[in-house]
């Protein structure tokens, strides 16, 4: 790539729980994200989205830790900068967006308030204009009557309006990363699919950059320029969105692809075998023994490499 | 000894739903109760061996059709036939046969177990009713349905917290099997898995079905589990059906504007499909509508409105055989 990316993490190690739960649940991902690139990962449960995501803002649980790597924004090793810097450029440079809106927002204080705050901090403006601007994003993302409903606790709020307000909230410093982690799952379809537009349009629009995390490919389909695939902790696919959905190059990004492709009525495909156990360290690839192309070369685990231009995969086999 | 009604497949439906109503009073603020129809004149019948999907988001009326399929809700208008006999006819002497035949799986596995008791014994404890099997047989008889779940008859002394959503959806459909049932209401069976694990149980509730020869009423908001799994299906807004129709003609060609802004929404298919396709976005959220009023249920929501949607009462005709839809604009289009 030629292109300064906005956003690289580099072999990224992560090892969360307690004693014998303790899991090595990221495993060496490495990606990266360019200005404007609206980045998908997908991914089955367990396979280390979440975690990634919040190793980006350093925002992991308390019994998880980055064992080892780098994540570089706009050139700045993000791990190497002190708390406060980092308090900086979450919410003004990158923000978060988490599947349960309802738990993310605070009860106690209204839905303007929240946004006002997280202004008032980042930009140090009077508290009038910080309202001023919580009222502009509330209509912004959609919330009919926003004048008022700035005043409305988060309890007030349906599911998808709670959603919208959590989006503001991240929009309000116009960051250069959005991060979406399952924005619209439990939401309605069509308030899914309004959801989804607006993150899209916005994002475009302030020609910012986005990674969405879902594990449904359709969401992915319907805003993304480009898509990883996590496994175990591991990225195995990075690439367009249409080099990876039409033509995937691992054996896993096949056969999870194709769990998505429903044609009719009838027996349906799914991966054989069971994700391994994150608990243990393997030598391999992880994905070999659900394999069908698993051979003894595959006792050694696969870089990712670029096997067209900017389509990367890590399998022998590619 | 368990008494089997005769059945006659060729005359009378497994189950069949008519002209349903539910109403509830729910207060609106500490002095204002109001009346909301949660399900409005809803009516399918479905064979053995079939699947009928109910679509729908949340707060149409799924939920409360699925309880009063099982009887455990009182209609407030209409009657659900098992067996071509009325549940009311039922709920006299036969009850017990009826509640063997219509049983559940839940949306939530992890939620629908009692964490404190053994997977086998959860099993056992379903078999209340079975009172053709002694203690012995009902322990073998849960080995039995786990092994047919896929599942190694070692989980039978396993808690649930002990399993994995995936395993313990599928002792879900083993525990709905314990009564013979002939109808299985499956809330949402899938939702709660990942994609994978999704294509799985799709799997085994299909098998099932083809070997038992079960009635399956399919609540889901996911049209890709509808199409893999269902033969016919209805559009659900606001407790009214907006279409029905086989699943494959709906998605080939929906009429109603709900219709297309659900699968707009859902993306069946190849990826890139959408993009040729006209894309329809339902604007909004489900409104609260006043009990007087006569219009379209989609109205402030609908892309295509007119004002005489917002008067005219619609009703749900027969547009081309098999298929219905509830839209002036549709039917005048399909003319
Ligand atoms: N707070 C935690 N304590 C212990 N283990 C955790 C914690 N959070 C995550 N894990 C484990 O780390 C692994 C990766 O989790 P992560 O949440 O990143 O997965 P994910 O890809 O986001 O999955 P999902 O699609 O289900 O959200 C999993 O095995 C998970 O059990
Ligand atoms: N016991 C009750 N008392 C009052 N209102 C109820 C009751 N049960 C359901 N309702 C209302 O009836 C309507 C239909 O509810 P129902 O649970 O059948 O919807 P659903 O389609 O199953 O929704 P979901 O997808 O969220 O499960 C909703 O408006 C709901 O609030
Ligand atoms: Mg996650
Ligand atoms: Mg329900």
């Amino acid at each position: 790539m030629s292109q300064n990316p906005l956003l690289e993490i580099k072999n990224l190690q992560v090892i969360i729980g307690r004693e014998e739960n303790r899991v090595h649940a990221v495993r060496g991902a490495s990606l990266k994200i360019n200005e404007k690139e609206r980045l998908g990962i997908i991914g089955e449960s367990g396979s280390g989205k979440t975690l990634t995501a919040l190793s980006i803002l350093r925002l992991l649980p308390a019994t998880g830790i980055i064992k080892e790597g780098e994540i570089y924004f706009q050139g700045k090793d993000l791990l190497s900068l002190s708390e406060s810097e980092m308090s900086y450029i979450r919410g003004k440079q990158i923000s978060i967006v988490f599947q349960n809106a309802a738990a993310a927002l605070n009860p106690l204080f209204t839905v303007g308030q929240q946004i006002a705050e997280v202004y008032r901090f980042h930009e140090g403006c009077s508290a009038h204009e910080a309202w001023a601007k919580a009222i502009e994003m509330l209509d912004a993302t959609g919330i009919p009557d926003p004048t008022r409903r700035a005043h409305a606790y988060p309890n007030q709020f349906s599911g998808g309006m709670a959603q919208r307000a959590l989006i503001a909230m991240a929009l309000v410093c116009s960051p250069k990363l959005l991060i979406a982690d399952e924005p619209t799952t439990g939401l309605d379809l069509t308030i899914q699919a309004q959801v989804l537009d607006l993150i899209k349009d916005h994002v475009i629009q302030s020609c910012s950059s986005l990674i969405l995390i879902s594990h449904d490919i359709a969401v992915i389909a319907e805003v993304c320029t480009n898509v990883a695939v996590m496994y175990a902790g591991d990225v195995l696919e990075v690439g367009s969105l249409e080099d990876v959905f039409q033509s995937p190059l691992s054996p896993y990004s096949k056969a999870l692809l194709k769990c998505f492709q429903i044609e009719g009525r009838g027996q349906q495909p799914y991966i054989a075998g069971k994700v391994p156990d994150l608990r243990f360290q393997y030598e391999g690839c992880l994905f070999a023994p659900r394999c069908e192309f698993a051979a003894d070369i595959c006792r050694n685990r696969p870089v990712l490499r670029e096997v067209k231009p900017n389509h990367w995969a890590a399998c022998h086999f590619t | 000894m368990q008494a089997e009604t005769p059945i006659s497949i060729e005359e009378k439906p497994v189950l069949e739903a008519q002209s349903l109503i539910k109403k509830y009073r729910i207060r609106q603020s500490l002095t204002n109760r109001i009346t909301i129809t949660a399900v409005n004149g809803i009516s399918f019948s479905v064979e053995a061996g079939e699947t009928v999907a109910l679509v729908g988001e949340s707060g149409c009326g799924k939920t409360t059709v699925g309880k009063m399929l099982l009887g455990l809700l009182e209609p407030d208008n209409g009657i659900v036939f098992f067996n071509g006999l009325s549940l009311t006819e039922y709920k006299t002497k036969l009850r017990n046969e009826f509640r063997r035949g219509v049983q559940m799986v839940f949306q939530n596995p992890i939620t629908s177990f009692n964490p404190m008791m053994s997977i086998g014994n959860t099993l056992i404890d379903s078999m209340r009713l079975r009172d053709d099997l002694s203690q012995t047989e009902k322990r073998e008889e849960a080995i039995r349905l786990l092994q047919r779940v896929g599942l190694d008859p070692d989980y039978a002394k396993r808690r649930p917290s002990e399993m994995s959503g995936g395993q313990l959806q599928r002792v879900g459909v083993a525990r709905a099997l314990t009564t013979n049932p002939k109808v299985i209401f499956l809330d949402e069976p899938t939702s709660a898995l990942d994609m994978s694990m999704r294509g799985q149980i799709i799997n085994l509730l299909l098998d099932i079905q083809a070997e038992l020869g079960l009635v399956y009423v399919l609540v889901s908001h996911d049209l890709r589990v509808v199409r893999a799994m269902a033969h016919y299906m209805l559009v659900i807004y606001l407790g009214q059906v907006m279409e029905e129709g086989t699943v494959e003609d709906i998605i080939q060609n929906p009429l109603h504007p709900y219709t297309k802004g659900l699968l707009a929404a859902t993306l069946v298919g190849h990826v890139g499909e959408t993009e040729t396709k006209q894309r329809v976005r339902v604007h909004g959220e489900v409104l609260q509508l006043p009990a007087d009023f006569h219009g379209c249920n989609l109205i402030q929501r609908c892309p295509f409105e007119k004002q005489r949607c917002r008067t005219e009462l619609q009703t749900l005709e027969e547009v081309i055989p098999g298929r219905k839809v509830r839209c002036w604009q549709a039917l005048d289009l399909s003319k």
